[in-house]
């Protein structure tokens, strides 16, 4: 089965058109990574598959459950880290994990699982309000990871980090991905991080994907050396 | 320098939208508007107290003073007079039934102590029907109504020889109120103080309960947008309904210790301004004859009244969290949703709660009482009053009709939670205004 199957989605925001039928498949225990520039639809399409918008047009199947007909049940999939993903200031890194395990129905080896994946020492003992952007980062990624969702989507997750924070985070993706077989669909405009992590990858601008391949073959086809390239190649063309 | 730093300040503050609206337009809609609906129930209240008096007369003296010269007097300053049969306070509390404003009890030796320049006592009862002003100051407008009436009465019968001190103060009221088929033994001026206490204490306490719940829950969801939260929270694996309810009961829980808090500090605030009241009304009364004894316990209406104005102001709380909730999602952070949801409230609890409580909604012009009874807070104050004032059926009914509100506040509520409004619904405002600019 796969783990998503996105059918022509389209999404318009009064007479603006944002998505102009987007689709693409993702196999299980694949990451998946949307590229684009500001303003392509990623945001847009990632929102669909977390169910947080409806398609006007077109329909998403997350684990065999239709977006459109069935959020609730997608939900129970999914677990979706937004871009900038904020945090309560109030609550520590420990009851942040600590709510987001209750709300998901699991126990204290998942909020053990967080306090690893964040790797933030004894400042999880602290109010997230008090965090440096990395760190809000780690904990909200750590938020998403440890839940074991069977599809991870994460939305541009080191946009804006320092390399140490984007480093771990890219480090703790791959790790998720081999010992839990889940799926991520992972967006962002940083070409040579999408190259870096993803099995597959998705180029989007202006609402339409346009172009879809492995790296390496999407690199031999464009005679392109990294993904950057390949990109310039497809607008030049367009 | 300056220059240019003060006009982008300027520029930066007033193209925000909330201070813009927040600040600047509403005051110059809501505050004339105010303004103009307080005047009409003011002067409603005072028309009420003017006009139309009827009394009733119970002569224990059967002079021609008594019969003949007072009723003239009376008479003369618009009032209508009904003579009644009674001897006793139950019997003339009795005879007031539904329609008199005030019963005077004239003992047997009057005449002949008013003739003989001796001050006379006179019994006079007021009943209060209504939790209103105008319904409070008509027993003070008609007191010093008759203190002039039997001055020109002493004037009548002594002429010139009068002595001073007697034509100050020819008579001495014994007056009592009767709330509730309750007779208080107590003058109408103290009854009036505690009673005024209660008419605004009360209102205003379920005011700031409901204002506070709106502000909490516009933070709640604001905070949520503010601090990119809102997402995420909108993606677990919980039911929408499950969302809005934590909001609703955590707005709930907030606004019960506000309302504790504010309940104990303006508690000490009232016993300490009411020690020194009631000292005061004790010294004055007791000087002119008449002892007091009258606390906020005497004038309490019933049992059923606590649990009335519990719900009532239970589901204004319950409405004002729902409006607070639709409004807190189209403003863009705290700041904004605040002031929003201020400019918004104000305008529903303000009028309602100056014009009910300077005039019963039924002394109003039919405009205004359509134009309030639209108002969901106006159903607030009428169920206070209607159960302060013992009409327990009319507060159910304004507590119904703030049912059918709480539930259409509710739904609307539920719809905003479906779907993606929360987070489109100020895109599409912002685009609707765009579009209509």
């Amino acid at each position: 089965m796969k783990a998503v199957v996105a059918s022509s989605l389209v999404k318009r925001f009064g007479s603006l058109e944002v998505l102009k039928g987007v689709s693409f498949e993702v196999d299980e225990s694949e990451i998946f990574g949307l590229i684009g520039p500001n303003g392509a639809g990623k945001t847009t399409t990632l929102r669909i598959l977390a169910t947080i918008l409806r398609p006007d047009a077109g329909d998403a199947i997350i684990m065999g459950h239709s977006v459109r007909d069935e959020p609730d049940r997608v939900r129970r999939s999914i677990a979706y880290l937004p871009e900038d993903a904020g945090i309560y200031r109030h609550l520590t890194g420990l009851e942040f994990l600590s709510f987001m395990a209750g709300v998901y129905g699991r126990d204290r080896e998942c909020i053990k699982e967080g306090v690893e994946i964040a790797g933030l020492g004894d400042a999880l003992r602290k109010p997230m309000g008090s965090y440096s952007k990395g760190m809000r980062r780690r904990i909200t990624l750590a938020a998403i990871l440890m839940l074991r969702p069977r599809v991870a989507i994460l939305d541009e997750p080191t946009s804006g980090l320092d390399v140490i924070h984007a480093v771990h985070i890219r480090r703790r993706i791959g790790r998720f991905v081999e010992e839990s077989g889940a799926t991520v669909i992972v967006s962002s405009h940083n070409m040579l991080e999408i190259e870096y992590l993803c099995d597959r990858v998705a180029f989007i601008s202006g609402g339409r994907i346009i172009e879809e391949g492995r790296p390496d073959e999407l690199k031999a086809e464009h005679r392109a050396q990294n993904l950057e390239e390949v990109f310039a190649k497809l607008m030049e063309a367009a | 320098m300056l220059g240019p730093l003060l006009r982008k300040e300027v520029k930066e503050l007033l193209m925000e939208r909330s201070i813009l609206v927040g600040a600047i337009i509403i005051p110059l809609i809501v505050f004339p508007i105010m303004g103009a609906l307080t005047g009409l129930g003011m002067s409603a209240a005072m028309e009420r107290a003017e006009v139309g008096l009827v009394i009733g007369i119970a002569d224990l003296d059967k002079t021609w003073l008594t019969s003949t010269h007072l009723p003239e007097l009376l008479r003369e300053k618009g009032i209508r007079i009904i003579k009644v049969e009674c001897s006793s306070e139950d019997e003339c509390a009795a005879a007031a039934g539904k329609e008199l404003n005030a019963v005077i009890m004239i003992p047997s030796s009057f005449t002949r102590n008013f003739t003989s320049g001796i001050q006379s006592t006179i019994m006079t009862i007021y009943p209060i029907r209504s939790a209103s002003i105008s319904e409070i100051s008509m027993s003070q407008r008609i007191s010093t109504i008759l203190l002039d009436i039997f001055k020109s009465l002493a004037e009548r019968v002594h002429g010139g020889g009068i002595d001073p001190r007697f034509f100050e103060k020819p008579i001495l009221e014994n007056s009592m109120v009767l709330y509730l088929d309750r007779i208080l033994r107590a003058p109408a001026s103290a009854v009036a103080a505690t009673f005024l206490t209660t008419l605004f204490g009360l209102p205003l306490v379920a005011m700031m309960v409901a204002s506070y719940a709106s502000t909490v829950s516009a933070t709640s969801i604001a905070l949520e947008k503010e601090s990119k939260t809102l997402e995420l929270l909108l993606t677990i694996p919980a039911r929408r309904i499950t969302i809005l309810l934590s909001k609703l009961l955590g707005t709930f829980v907030i606004v019960l210790l506000s309302t504790f808090s504010f309940l104990v500090g303006f508690g000490i605030y009232g016993l300490m301004i009411a020690g020194s009241m009631r000292a005061r009304i004790l010294v004055e009364e007791v000087a002119a004859g008449q002892q007091v004894s009258i606390t906020l316990i005497d004038l309490w209406p019933s049992p059923i009244f606590i649990p009335l104005l519990v719900s009532a102001i239970f589901i204004a709380m319950v409405m004002m969290t729902c409006v607070g909730l639709l409004v807190g999602v189209l403003g863009s952070d705290v700041r904004s949703a605040q002031q929003l949801v201020g400019a918004i409230t104000f305008p529903l609890l303000m009028p309602p709660f100056f014009i009910l409580v300077f005039a019963p909604l039924e002394s109003l012009p039919i405009g205004v009482r359509i134009g309030l009874l639209l108002d969901p807070f106006t159903h607030l104050f009428l169920a206070i009053q209607s159960g302060f004032a013992g009409d327990i059926t009319s507060a159910i009914t304004s507590i119904m009709v703030m049912l059918g509100f709480a539930a259409l506040l509710l739904l609307l509520s539920s719809w905003l939670f479906m779907g993606e409004r929360l987070i489109t619904a100020r895109i599409a405002l912002g685009r609707r205004r765009a579009s209509g600019a």
